[in-house]
């Protein structure tokens, strides 16, 4: 069945959380972004009735509304298939089927269908920080938010102080490349104008295109002290009507910001950390950003596309050391004692779904790939934001 | 080299942009127009890259496969070596010479364009052999315990020297050292005396002497050759550096952005208005 977003909320029990929690944001007036769900049973008819509805406004992306998906206990972050930058009818016949088959568990199934935002800058927003109670973390990028959510990369943090409203702010001069929606045919090489500057084809991606970002954008804050704070309160305006805090997607094109999805958070900070003595170490530390407290110490298992994945399926204890993660990941990354990536900020999939496990989890510490190699012993001091090369 | 290849387009694309952490469309140009450069330099034919824009460079899959092999083969030529390690060599000198002769114009408030594009295929010929170079320290570096004098040491032997209370010591330092402190076109920390006043403080001492000896008794070809190449290549480095800083005076002169004025566009605006006066 087709059902626009608008009135998703109307039937909860139908659209899954995903929609649910949009068409919310919609009848609160915020700045949310419109389309429609298909749920089942649906035929053809609904797929072409959809098309009639939405063909003037492609490209569409196709992401997950599921039954588990986004509740107050599971977030299922990065589980299910999210097809972007859908173009034409028997795209959006093929990218909602995708979606729908990447669920084989749950009962309710849905998808939900809306514009592509022509992100310039987009990202993450925790109304609650996943370490300090008192403030709310916000990451952001340029281009497209499917980097920084999979955790491709590393963003900038910007963090709120929710009794003084002070933004605090770290520089991220490393933002080399962001995912560009590709709206024109553009040749390798060719340059997209955004008001921040010219970003460059370096490769096309599946209708969007990975673009190399200039000096002057790198050198200058995604988003101004005054886009944090509108952000923050958007957030608080969804935190209060659900009553608990939440995890936002946003995005931003040339002109305006957008919503594009919330879910709570599902994880809860602890009140006290255990303390950890690791059973030998030697000098050799690397350092990351914490995404999820804890400490353990054990086998590495590096993680990487040239190796295949059935290599992860013995039944041995493992820390999983990986450059990124990847939706295809997320069953290894259960069963592994603790999570360690090169890149991916503290709010992408990999630091949310570690959080839900009660995991370890460092991103972002450089030279980690390189630096151990499989069944090496190491330490994850979470706690410290440290590995130690045992 | 970091390469990204498109199946589709039967291309491989080279972005310097996402390579190196430089501030200036220009510095990419330097290592662009530098790889076209080589097979030129080291081969005596014509590039298989095709530049796109200011740092990016294409070529055909079967093109680029076939100019890597000859790179990797030439690599293990003794004779290739020695030969393009000399040529290499007599690249620097003539960008330290026009340098200098661009430096005392600026010291008349004269900027000719003329001089900055001859200064331009300096560099490009210069940079044609950075990869040749980076290719012998991958081949040859970890056998030996071998060291040269790096252009960080130079830097930091000058500061230690640096008589602080004389201006004209303070001067010479920022005209002949400051540009070696980051990898930027833009002003650096060393490049204003409240700069350097600020950071000669932080200095510690070293023991230079070491850095320097250049010992080639009982070494074999490779070690000889890998020494005199990392040699010479921290005086490219400088004299990248340095040519950097003096394109910078002219944009300045020009009132032209330091950061985003690319190769193409200062010929550009040199062929609509027939000169930069």
């Amino acid at each position: 069945m087709l059902i626009s977003l608008k009135n998703a909320h109307q039937q909860p029990d139908k659209v899954g959380n995903k929609a649910y929690h949009t068409s919310i944001m919609l009848n609160l007036q915020l700045p949310a972004v419109d389309g429609f769900v298909i749920a089942e049973p649906y035929s053809e008819e609904d797929i072409q009735s959809l098309w009639k509805e939405m063909k003037t406004n492609i490209p569409f992306a196709v992401r997950s509304s599921m039954g588990e998906e986004d509740s107050e206990t599971v977030s299922g972050a990065g589980k299910y298939a999210t097809v972007l930058s859908v173009k034409t009818y028997e795209e959006l016949k093929e990218a909602i089927e995708t979606v729908f088959s990447s669920n084989n568990g749950t009962t309710q199934k849905a998808v939900m269908i809306q514009p592509m935002i022509d992100s310039v800058v987009s990202g993450v927003m925790f109304t609650s920080s996943p370490f300090h109670p008192n403030r709310a973390s916000i990451e952001a990028a340029y281009g497209l938010g499917e980097l920084v959510v999979s955790g491709q990369i590393t963003p900038e943090s910007y963090e709120i102080d929710k009794q003084t409203l002070t933004v605090t702010k770290e520089l991220n001069r490393h933002k080399y490349y962001g995912l560009f929606l590709q709206n024109n045919p553009l040749s390798l090489g060719e340059e997209k104008q955004t008001r921040f500057g010219n970003v460059r084809n370096v490769a096309h991606m599946n209708g969007n295109f990975l673009g190399s970002i200039p000096y002057k954008m790198r050198a200058t804050f995604c988003i101004n002290d005054l886009q944090v704070l509108y952000l923050y309160t958007l957030g608080l305006a969804i935190e209060k009507h659900f009553g608990c805090p939440q995890d936002i997607e946003w995005a931003m094109d040339d002109k305006r910001i957008y919503l594009l999805q919330t879910r709570p958070i599902t994880h809860k900070i602890p009140s006290s950390l255990p303390s950890f003595e690791p059973s030998s170490h030697r000098d050799d530390v690397l350092n990351g950003k914490i995404a999820s407290l804890g400490a353990t110490e054990g086998k590495v298992k590096i993680i990487n596309d040239s190796i295949p994945l059935e290599f992860m399926d013995d039944e041995e204890e493992f820390i999983l050391v990986a450059y990124e993660t990847k939706p295809e990941y997320v069953h290894y990354m259960s069963r592994a004692k603790a999570i360690v990536t090169e890149i991916g900020g503290t709010l992408c999939h990999a630091a949310i779904v570690s959080r839900e496990l009660g995991i370890p989890c460092l991103v972002g510490v450089e030279g980690i790939t390189s630096s151990v190699s499989q069944g090496d012993h190491i330490v994850v001091n979470a706690n410290e934001g440290e590995v130690i090369l045992c | 080299m970091i390469t990204l290849t498109n199946p589709k387009t039967n291309e491989v694309v080279i972005d310097f942009q996402l390579i190196y952490d430089a501030d200036s469309a220009l510095h990419l140009d330097f290592y662009a127009d530098g790889l076209i450069e080589e097979a030129h330099q080291l081969f005596h034919q014509y590039s298989p890259f095709q530049k796109i824009n200011y740092g990016f460079l294409s070529c055909s899959i079967p093109d680029y496969e076939q100019y890597e092999n000859h790179f990797d083969t030439s690599m293990k030529n003794h004779f290739f070596l020695s030969t393009a390690a000399c040529a290499m060599v007599s690249t620097i000198k003539p960008v330290h010479e026009l340098c200098r002769k661009i430096e005392k114009q600026k010291r008349e408030n004269v900027f000719e364009f003329s001089y900055y594009k001859e200064l331009y295929q300096r560099v490009v010929n210069m940079m044609a052999y950075k990869r040749f170079s980076d290719r012998c320290e991958t081949l040859f570096e970890k056998p030996f315990d071998i060291r040269v004098p790096s252009y960080l040491m130079r830097l930091l032997i000058a500061l230690e020297r640096l008589d602080i209370h004389s201006s004209d010591e303070v001067t010479n330092f920022i005209e002949r050292y400051g540009y070696l402190y980051d990898f930027y076109i833009k002003e650096s920390r060393l490049e204003t005396p409240e700069g350097v006043n600020k950071y000669v403080k932080t200095v510690k001492p070293t023991n230079p002497r070491s850095y320097v000896k250049m010992d080639n008794s009982k070494r074999s070809f490779e070690c000889i050759l890998y020494k005199y190449v990392s040699w010479y290549e921290e005086m490219r480095h400088i004299y990248q550096l340095r040519a950097l800083r003096n394109f910078r005076h002219f944009f300045q002169y020009h009132h032209l952005d330091i950061h985003e004025t690319s190769w193409k566009d200062l010929l550009e605006k040199e062929e609509n208005t027939c000169s930069f006066h």
